[in-house]
């Protein structure tokens, strides 16, 4: 393996390990002290500190070794766990954190640890001077024994040799390391060696040993024996069955499943390669559209031949299995949405410090797998919502007294399937939106004329927080409410193709719905044409497709216009939004394609629609960068590229226009 | 400039004019192709074609140096470079053939109608003077 391979490994360990101890740094907090949780923490930083030492990242050892010392302290009772110890172990973590971010970037850490450590050493030299073994009595100390500490490290252990050697610095600790087998020359040359002998001489009893050794990452099996014999080479034997019999295998102590799952059944694989397996698999797609098509071609010709048949046959047989190759290679991208849900707990926590208020945090439907694209996107609209629930709709403390609530607010963040979308709510049982205060503050804004508002029924002002410029916060606070808030928040999810709704009942809670498909890759679209240029619609934005007489099309306002069941629709060309020239339309009928973002609607004019297929999306890249109305582009059956529309931006392009009247939008809706 | 004078150079040819670009910055060389048109764009750029399953972006000389329209001819190419790791297609009248410069000069305000910042020096070689495109310039804005 190559630094730069190793680089990988360490870092994606490294993301993982600073997860959990983010996790269990937590625990600590919540929870109070447990063995359990202690020993899990010391195993992370411990881990941690091996690997970044055998990495060589310095700054990073000594902080994670400085921890270490701190959780040794409160694992022997020497130390409570005080508030003030959490909050310096968070401090530790984003020193941590921001090192982990400076290798990745530049590859070197240059975030100065001096103060932390201090604090850390503050709070070491605060706790009691005698540790527990320093009152045993002398000569107990003193008698040394020596022992045979055999390993077998995890076949998916991807630093073996690091691994062994972070052992071996570790069985050090406990005394002087007098052997090992193999050597460490001899070593480097067989890259798989899993099974390292060790032989030490200390003062502690073999369980001790034992006890310590399973606890490292990545060792599967650990053995202490008794050396009594002078000759090495006779009793480093490496582990064999007969061995084990003879001792019965003590089940490693394992506190994480996920950890357990990790190193049994998963491999880690570069996400660039993952990539480029969807865009091969995405090629097969487009081939075999135009097989089919060919197909077709062939059969109106060739009606009789048999030939054709089997053609047929196999080429229906090569869609199933690419269907089903799509489909696994898609499940290969998805991620637990637990990536996402991680992040949360701490967040809540510095926010509900900061704010004051106390928060239960609840998370549900932790396993529910989407995908990983769509994990990263969908990450900062829901931390706007979750800072908002803290922020304006949780009540103070008092407010919550009066109203018999209980004084903990809660939280409830809920991640499910729903045939091919993921649905994610965001419940808090707070205050809940008051429609009265939000259509006035919205008038107050003009952001809706009184007259209109009038009309709407309660859910349709609740409906007004989403427009742009919206805030009730009475403060611009440090959280949220900086006058942007729910409209980028709907942006960033219509962008997805995804929908959010809201319902809130006043006085008891308020709960965002939010709507997503499972990936981000593929699509249904629905492919029409506009002078003479293929473009592709997501589908799930097309509300209906009409046909209808030219006679039908109305102007109001200089803006063209379509009565359809009772609505009117505002009707748009591509070429007015994409400042084409118009090419006169000479047939008598034209297709109306509605689409629909909200509540809104707008009818965009086509000169034929082609059907609706699965679409592969991919980017027109950043030397084109980004485009109003269009999210990306498409490789056709016929090899040509299509461009596809995004239908926020289409909205809001069209708006953008003069001749383009907002009433006429307002009416329709 | 510390350009190895034993550079190889492809002859790329825009009406009567020639130009010549470096044969290390390019990617390859293909024939003309359906190219879509991308809106509210570079104003250079002609759109975006299928090269084996990627998108890539299609910019035409001829428009960039604004030399006026003519029609797709046999001899039209696409010149594929690198650009900061993308692939951008260049459509060009056609491809001469590659060379070596006896002598590169710094371009100075010879070259007529273009600017000169497009070019990155003048070569000479034994079918006259060629102004040697800068890409980062010509492909920028």
């Amino acid at each position: 393996m190559n630094r730069s391979e190793m680089m990988g490994v360490f870092l994606s360990e490294a993301e993982e390990l600073l997860q959990l101890l983010e996790i269990e740094i937590l625990h600590l907090e919540q929870q109070g002290e447990s063995p359990q949780i202690i020993q899990n923490i010391f195993r992370i930083a411990h881990t941690l500190k091996g690997s970044s030492a055998a990495m060589g990242f310095e700054d990073m050892k000594l902080l994670t070794h400085e921890m270490e010392n701190i959780f040794d302290k409160i694992r022997n009772q020497l130390l409570p766990v005080t508030q003030q110890v959490v909050d310096v172990l968070f401090q530790c973590l984003d020193h941590l954190n921001g090192m982990k971010k400076e290798i990745e970037q530049e590859g070197a850490t240059r975030t100065d640890i001096d103060a932390i450590v201090h604090r850390l050493r503050q709070l070491e030299t605060s706790a009691q001077e005698q540790p527990e073994w320093a009152n045993k009595p002398l000569e107990d100390q003193q008698r040394l024994k020596k022992w045979i500490c055999k390993i077998r490290l995890s076949e998916h252990c991807e630093m073996k040799l690091p691994r062994a050697h972070i052992v071996f610095n570790h069985l050090k600790k406990w005394g002087a390391v007098l052997a090992t087998e193999p050597e460490w020359d001899r070593a480097t040359e067989e890259t798989n060696l899993r099974e390292f002998s060790y032989i030490v001489e200390t003062n502690a009893d073999s369980d001790a040993l034992r006890q310590a050794l399973s606890q490292l990452m990545d060792i599967e099996e650990a053995e202490v024996l008794p050396f009594a014999n002078d000759r090495l080479d006779h009793v480093l034997v490496p582990l064999t069955d007969a061995n084990r019999e003879a001792e019965p295998e003590k089940p490693i102590p394992s506190q994480d499943r996920k950890e357990e799952k990790k190193t049994g059944q998963t491999i880690r694989v570069d996400v660039e390669q993952l990539e480029s397996l969807m865009n091969l698999v995405g090629e097969l797609v487009i081939d075999q559209t135009r097989i089919a098509q060919i197909g077709n071609v062939l059969r109106d010709r060739y009606a009789s031949d048999e030939r054709i048949d089997d053609l047929e046959r196999i080429s229906n047989h090569f869609s199933r299995i690419i269907g089903e190759l799509q489909e696994s290679v898609m499940k290969t991208r998805m991620l637990p949405v637990e990536r996402l849900f991680n992040r949360f707990p701490r967040m809540v926590r510095d926010l509900a410090r900061t704010l004051n208020k106390d928060v239960n945090l609840l998370l549900e439907g932790k396993e529910t797998e989407l995908d990983r694209t769509v994990i990263e996107e969908i990450s900062d609209p829901l931390i706007h919502l979750i800072r908002n629930a803290i922020d304006h709709g949780l009540e103070e403390a008092e407010v919550r007294r009066k109203r018999g609530k209980p004084l903990k607010g809660t939280i409830r963040i809920r991640a499910s399937h729903q045939e091919n979308h993921v649905v994610m709510t965001v419940e808090d049982d707070g205050a809940g939106i008051d429609a009265e205060k939000v259509k006035e503050s919205a008038i107050r804004k003009q952001l809706i004329a009184a007259k209109d508002a009038e009309m709407m029924s309660e859910q349709e002002w609740i409906q007004l927080i989403f427009l742009p410029g919206f805030s009730t916060a009475q403060t611009v606070s440090d959280i949220s409410g900086r006058g942007v808030g729910m409209d980028i928040v709907r942006n960033h999810i219509e962008k997805l193709n995804g929908l959010i709704d809201v319902e809130t009942r006043l006085g008891e809670g308020t709960k965002f719905t939010i709507k997503l498909p499972l990936t981000l890759a593929i699509l249904r679209g629905l492919l029409i044409k506009f002078q003479e240029t293929t473009y592709a619609l997501p589908m799930n934005s097309v509300i209906e497709i009409v046909r209808i007489s030219k006679q039908d099309i109305h102007t109001v306002k200089g803006q063209a216009v379509v009565k359809i069941r009772e609505k009117m629709i505002p009707l748009i060309g591509l070429h007015e939004l994409f400042r084409m020239p118009s090419v006169r339309r000479t047939t008598q009928n034209v297709f109306i394609v509605v689409l629909g973002l909200a509540e809104k609607r707008l009818g965009l004019v086509v000169d034929e629609l082609i059907g609706s297929q699965e679409i592969v999306v991919k980017s027109i890249g950043s030397y084109i960068g980004q485009i109003e109305g269009v999210s990306g582009a498409t490789i056709l059956g016929d090899g040509s590229v299509a461009l596809i529309l995004d239908v926020t931006g289409i909205f809001k392009l069209a708006n953008s226009l003069k001749s383009f009247d907002s009433e006429v939008m307002g009416d329709a809706g | 400039m510390d350009v190895s004078q034993q550079d190889q150079y492809i002859v790329i040819e825009l009406g009567t004019e020639k130009y010549a670009l470096k044969i290390s910055e390019v990617y390859e060389i293909i024939k003309m192709q359906k190219i879509t048109a991308v809106p509210n764009s570079k104003a250079f750029l002609e759109g975006v074609t299928n090269i084996r399953g990627k998108i890539v972006p299609i910019v035409s000389l001829r428009k960039r140096f604004r030399l006026g329209e003519t029609s797709v001819v046999h001899k039209t190419r696409i010149v594929v470079v690198n650009h900061h790791g993308e692939m951008i297609g260049i459509v060009v009248d056609g491809v001469n053939r590659v060379l070596k410069f006896s002598d590169i000069q710094p371009s100075a305000e010879i070259v007529s109608g273009v600017d000169s910042s497009y070019f990155q020096g003048i070569g000479q070689s034994e079918e006259g003077l060629i102004g040697i495109l800068n890409l980062e310039h010509v492909l920028a804005g």
